[in-house]
């Protein structure tokens, strides 16, 4: 039971720990007490956040089983947030200079226990900054990028999911930022899909279209019949419970990267005990409110790995 | 492409370019011979593009067809470095100017007409090359419908080469990739579209692989490639009965990572995981600077329920030192073909 416990910990969303022992130990690697399941959940009404809902305000709804929230978190959870930019040649040295610009922002406005990473990706995916506190590290990298080939976002998001294993007391989020159509990726449309369902991080997805000003700046580069990424992106995207936001420009990067940060800490982290027997594959989720009005966005399920 | 500077070359070329320009039409067939010879010998014997480029800057259409005109009947001997400036001038073009580039491309194909008309030996054909490489100046691009009419001359000429076939077949190949990207799995009349168009794109590219092979079963590139069509039709042990015949040849290393990173898919598709990460295993060791094996990996260790050995894989695998190429990425978005344009400056270089 104890590896079957570790798989789960390691594969989904599931954190088989108590979330207020968790916060009270935030370094220590967790040792089950309690088997709960943790969902990272937004609530808007009339596009503007519900704040101050607790346990009682949520019921999730598992295979069919109605289960009581025991807690919930707020504002106060630090965040292991992965940045994975597309900076593949249509971003041009002025996107990748206002994309430079925006993070900076965004850098700015993290707390000192938020972690950071940054991933980023043209063909190739670039792992530049593991998840850390200092967030200087991802500024000084930003730094060094420059625009060029085409676009592998799949790869790139795969990766960046797994940076960010959720065993720990914060919000597991990857932001990616992609312009185009997947033109290399090794892993398919619904692969993508399948992972972020077991992965358990909750991906917000930023669609910049830059096709009015398609650039190239080498001969062996993106197409020039790249279509949207949307619907892959989007279903992706979904998968996690989180949210497509969409820049007509880059000149709009910075005021998405914030309000995706508003997000990120107006959302709720509600945990609950499953019904038992936890059993292997996939648990289809929903999540009620009670006594509350509003739109709920949380992921559509969680995946238990069968035993080994 | 790298140009040198020539002076000698490039003198001359300015000389007659410039007293060129500023005749009468009528009166300058002479001229405009010289000139166009003059810019195609500087590139033969020091590799000198400057004289072409500033044919290109000056020249209209008509003037370069009346040059060609002529070249092709009083200088059949320049038909080779002819077509290849064309060629180099259509790369140069390409990025800014693809119908231009295009234009360049048919003009080097009016220069290869007599050659074509020769039998030459199938290592030494200069005319299907030509063809594959000026394609591939536009697949690289991913701009198939120019890739097809740059390569017409070639099927037109050489249907029974197996590198002219084949390079039709990755054409088609790229098109249903490019049709079926991103839209799989939409229920709407686009979705429906795409994936039909994909299906017949993949009906042709698998026609043009076999036909590659009918004319030479040792074509393993045509039959890796045929080997991943197959999987994609999801004909898995069609699929994985090409990938061994080709396993069992001799194979350069490109080859034989690409080959066993699709063998790896099929055996997966197939529910034969512990194969799929042997074959994943040799790529990453048969070409450990190549990122797609290590990725490959990873994901199947994610997929088979091993998120820490998947995690572990992208730490070693994406921390090493990575090679500029990576023979997935061509075949995934289309690739321009380096090693063909190489050989056919050698063979102008050797022919002067």
């Amino acid at each position: 039971m104890a590896a079957r416990r570790r798989q789960v910990l390691t594969l989904v969303a599931v954190s088989w720990i108590s979330i207020a022992a968790a916060l009270a130990q935030p370094d220590q690697v967790f040792r089950a007490s309690v088997e709960t399941v943790v969902l990272d959940v937004a609530v808007s009404r009339g596009g503007q956040p519900v704040r101050g809902l607790g346990a009682q305000h949520f019921t999730i709804v598992d295979n069919g089983t109605p289960r009581p929230a025991q807690a919930v978190l707020h504002d106060s959870v630090p965040l292991s947030l992965v940045l994975c930019f597309d900076t593949s040649s249509s971003l041009g040295e002025d996107g990748l200079q206002r994309l430079r610009e925006a993070a900076d922002r965004l850098l700015e406005s993290l707390r000192p226990d938020d972690q950071v990473g940054l991933v980023t990706f043209t063909e190739a995916v670039d792992v530049r900054v593991v998840p850390t506190t200092r967030h200087e590290d991802v500024r000084a990298a930003l730094r060094t990028l420059s625009p060029q080939g085409p676009t592998a976002w799949r790869d790139a998001l795969f990766v960046a999911a797994q940076l960010v294993e959720p065993t720990r007391s914060t919000r597991s989020v990857v932001l990616l930022l992609s312009d185009g159509a997947d033109t290399s990726s090794w892993m398919s449309a619904s692969q993508i899909e399948d992972a972020i369902g077991r992965a358990g991080v909750v991906i917000h997805g930023i669609e910049l279209d830059t096709r009015p000003a398609q650039r190239m700046t080498t001969n062996n580069l993106a197409p020039p019949v790249a279509s949207s990424a949307a619907p892959t992106l989007r279903r992706a995207v979904q998968a996690s419970g989180g949210r497509v936001w969409s820049a007509a420009s880059d000149g709009e990067l910075r005021r998405l990267f914030l309000e995706v940060l508003q997000e990120l800490r107006d959302r709720y982290l509600v945990s609950y005990i499953p019904p038992a027997p936890v059993t292997a594959g996939w648990h289809k989720v929903g999540v009620r409110l009670n006594d509350a009005r509003g739109d709920v966005l949380a992921r559509p399920g969680y995946w238990v790995a069968p035993e080994k | 492409m790298t140009v040198r500077p020539s002076g000698r070359a490039l003198a001359l070329a300015t000389v007659l370019a410039v007293a060129c320009t500023g005749s009468a039409h009528a009166r300058q067939g002479p001229l405009l011979d010289r000139s166009y010879t003059a810019a195609v010998v500087a590139f033969q014997t020091e590799g000198e593009m400057g004289p072409a480029r500033r044919l290109v800057a000056s020249w209209t259409h008509q003037q370069f067809e009346t040059a060609v005109a002529r070249s092709r009947r009083e200088s059949p001997q320049l038909s080779r470095p002819a077509s290849l400036l064309h060629l180099e001038i259509a790369l140069a073009l390409v990025e800014t100017e693809p119908a231009e580039a295009l234009w360049q491309i048919r003009l080097g194909g009016q220069l290869l007409e007599s050659l074509a008309r020769t039998t030459p030996g199938p290592q030494d054909d200069f005319v299907a090359r030509w063809s594959v490489v000026a394609s591939s100046v536009f697949q690289a691009r991913t701009d198939l419908p120019r890739a097809r009419a740059a390569l017409a001359f070639g099927l037109a000429r050489r249907p029974r080469d197996t590198m002219v076939r084949q390079h039709a077949g990755t054409i088609e190949d790229l098109a249903s990739l490019i049709a079926e990207n991103d839209d799989t799995g939409l229920a709407d009349r686009k979705g429906t579209a795409a994936r039909r168009l994909a299906y017949n794109r993949m009906a042709i590219a698998e026609r043009e692989y076999r036909e590659a092979l009918a004319i030479s079963p040792r074509n393993t590139s045509a039959r890796i490639r045929l080997g991943r069509l197959l999987h994609r039709r999801e004909r898995f042990n069609d699929a994985r009965e090409e990938f061994e015949r080709a396993r069992a040849a001799e194979l350069t290393t490109g080859d034989r990572y690409l080959l066993l990173l699709f063998l790896s898919s099929t055996h997966e598709a197939l529910g034969d995981v512990a194969s799929a990460r042997t074959a994943l295993r040799d790529a990453v060791g048969l070409a450990g600077d190549r990122q797609g094996a290590w990725l490959a990996l990873a994901q199947l260790e994610e997929r088979s329920g091993y998120p820490d050995r998947a995690r572990g894989v992208i730490a070693q695998g994406l921390s090493r030192g990575r090679a500029d190429v990576d023979e997935w990425w061509d075949y995934r978005h289309g690739g321009f073909d380096n090693e063909g344009l190489e050989w056919l400056r050698d063979a102008v270089r050797s022919s002067r």
